[in-house]
């Protein structure tokens, strides 16, 4: 199966996603989803017709240590790319 | 890096699944205890009114230890437990022994000053303590220790308020202390009281009730009163009306809102919290409202945000709501029952965040921003499922199922009443002193807070509490709190 | 996130976007399924539940 698994976090201006190999950053939610797309094109080379999944997982260390004991996690997300 | 979440994702790095297994694993001991007889679970210890101070300790089996040597071994069993669950959530060990090992002798400090029985003995009770007078106080510890975390969290230096934050951690601490109220629930369940299967039904519908009505006029408010993006109004909304800090975190990443929204919003929810677990309980107890105990608790869960706050008002009103009706109507109402109405509508509360965050993710990303490459994930009810309501209920389950067949209710009293009671007691001060150390008034000086402190007010004076105080009513009028005996 | 805390000022003061026909939609059906959970389960429970 075609799967991503990054981590994303938001630094106050952008969204930034990125793991070991790419790192992808945009102001909105949108335009971060437009870039990695064409990052895994770019990339991965998928074939015509192949279906990409790319998972956001939030990095919830971001998020202040005192809100962590409140909810488990902030966000997760599930992307799928058709080529 | 990143792997894909599964459904057990989290088992042992979150807070919430580590009050389930701590919580869990104390019943456990209890029920061990209560099956064999070996007394595992007596140690525990208990703070009693007292006018002389050598009998304010006492283990909750007494005359197993000395009172000292139970205060102790509570410190080092408890601080072993939670500093396991530390150490997997990967938290600085160093620092959250030092902060927890603060929190406990402090909260063990102003519960013993507290208990003294020119505070809190009632009028009844003066003659056995022989003293002509007392302020009847039902609960005082909890207030004392609020404000002793209160004066620290705001006054004391910030590298000092910094450090105890990593052992301030009230939502851990109360949740593992519901786990110990099922107990208290299934024990009433081998008493054949049908008060707890009740309470588990009308605080449901009482909760949808309020979900559905809370969250859309809380939203109206905020969009068209005053002014807010969608991304604001939708977290501020949620945090007001469902579960605060928790709800707003939820809704936050259910409709993707950037990590600042849920963050401000948040700290302005654990004041008001405070401020309503300040207030709340005696105008409950010296208003008509005191005619309505359990309705009155009920509210309390539906008004009061964060888990840790409405149990600790719970607390308080259970507390101060007893004390009167001992002096005034002459009755002894059960210890723990209006504790466990306020928190029954929280639980279910809790436990619709993650359809209701479900719900606004779909509406949001399929249908207000419509992003064509991004698919909600129906998981997110169950990684948004709070998991301590598993322990509560397995807890509730296990004792009342074992209490009226294979061990018996006199045994299983006996082995469980220790964190039933006991431990439940002292997991509530730990709560109390964290809310303090966590509240921070200076959040509200801050610029331009004031319009979300406003919106947030108004909603709380003119929305919620008047209909959380309608819909507690209408589904728990003329319920009593069994009275002992 | 500091940075973003000393931000929201501005934040808070955007402009809202108008108000659109699916949000009083959302209002409108929570609020009717809402009073009629009131009304049903209340009925329900003060005939067959309460005391």
């Amino acid at each position: 199966m075609n799967t991503v698994n990054m981590s994303f976090f938001h630094n106050g201006t952008q969204w930034i996603a990125r793991d070991e190999d790419m790192e992808v950053a945009a102001p909105s939610l949108t335009d971060l989803d437009g870039k990695l797309r064409e990052e895994v094109r770019f990339r991965y080379t998928p074939s015509q017709g192949a279906r990409f999944t790319v998972n956001l997982d939030f990095d919830y260390s971001t998020i202040p240590h005192w809100m962590i004991q409140y909810h488990p996690y902030y966000m997760h997300r599930r992307l799928e790319f058709d080529y | 890096m990143a792997e894909e979440k599964k459904w057990y994702t989290g088992m042992f790095s979150t807070e919430d699944w580590w009050s389930f297994w701590i919580g869990l694993f104390f019943v456990l001991i209890g029920i061990v205890a209560a099956a064999t007889g070996v007394d595992l679970s007596g140690w525990v210890i208990g703070f009693e009114k007292w006018v002389d101070i050598s009998n304010v300790l006492q283990p909750d089996h007494a005359g197993m230890m000395s009172g000292i040597s139970s205060l102790i071994v509570s410190y080092i069993i408890f601080t072993i437990a939670t500093c396991i669950g530390a150490y997997f959530m990967g938290m600085d060990m160093k620092k959250y022994f030092w902060a927890w090992t603060i929190i406990f002798w402090l909260s063990a400090i102003v519960y013993v000053f507290s208990r003294h029985a020119y505070i809190q003995a009632t009028s009844i009770e003066r003659a056995d303590f022989g003293i002509g007078w007392s302020l009847s106080i039902g609960g005082a510890h909890y207030i004392v220790a609020l404000f002793v975390g209160l004066l620290i969290g705001n006054l004391a230096p910030k590298s000092f308020r910094e450090f105890m934050y990593h052992g301030a951690r009230p939502e851990w601490f109360i949740k593992i202390a519901i786990v110990f109220l099922g107990c208290k629930l299934g024990m009433k369940v081998v008493d054949s009281a049908g008060h707890a299967l009740t309470l588990l039904l009308v605080g449901a519908c009482a909760t949808v009730a309020a979900y559905l009505l809370f969250w859309p006029l809380v939203y109206t408010l905020c969009r068209k009163g005053f002014k807010l993006t969608r991304e604001w109004a939708a977290t501020l909304a949620s945090g007001i009306s469902i579960c605060g800090v928790s709800a707003s975190i939820a809704t936050g990443g259910a409709i993707r809102a950037r990590p600042i929204v849920p963050v401000m919003v948040s700290s302005l929810i654990v004041v008001f919290a405070v401020v309503e677990l300040v207030i709340l309980p005696p105008v409950l107890t010296y208003t008509p409202w005191f005619n309505e105990p359990m309705a009155a608790a009920s509210s309390l869960g539906l008004t009061v945000k964060t888990d840790g706050a409405d149990a600790a008002s719970g607390a308080i009103t259970d507390q101060l709501m007893r004390t009167r009706a001992q002096e005034e109507l002459g009755v002894q109402w059960e210890e723990g029952w209006i504790t466990s109405a306020a928190v029954m509508t929280k639980i279910w509360i809790d436990m619709f965040i993650g359809v209701w965050a479900l719900v606004l993710a779909m509406l949001w990303l399929y249908y207000v921003e419509r992003r064509p490459d991004e698919k909600v994930q129906k998981m997110e009810v169950w990684w948004r499922f709070p998991k301590f309501v598993l322990g509560y209920f397995i807890a509730w389950i296990a004792v009342g199922v074992l209490g009226m067949t294979v061990i018996g209710g006199e045994a299983m009293d006996w082995g469980i009443h220790p964190f039933e009671s006991t431990g439940r007691h002292l997991f509530f001060i730990l709560t109390f002193t964290s809310i303090g150390l966590v509240t921070n008034f200076r959040k509200l000086k801050e610029e331009n807070m004031g319009r979300l402190a406003l919106a947030y007010g108004l909603g709380l004076l003119f929305i919620i509490i008047p209909l959380g105080w309608i819909i507690a009513y209408i589904f728990h009028n003329g319920m009593m709190p069994p009275t002992v005996g | 996130m500091s940075q973003e805390q000393q931000d929201f000022t501005e934040e808070v003061s955007h402009e809202a976007e108008p108000w659109e026909e699916w949000e009083s939609k959302l209002v409108k059906y929570s609020l009717i399924i809402g009073v009629a959970a009131l009304v049903v389960f209340g009925a329900l429970v003060n005939l067959f539940v309460l005391p």
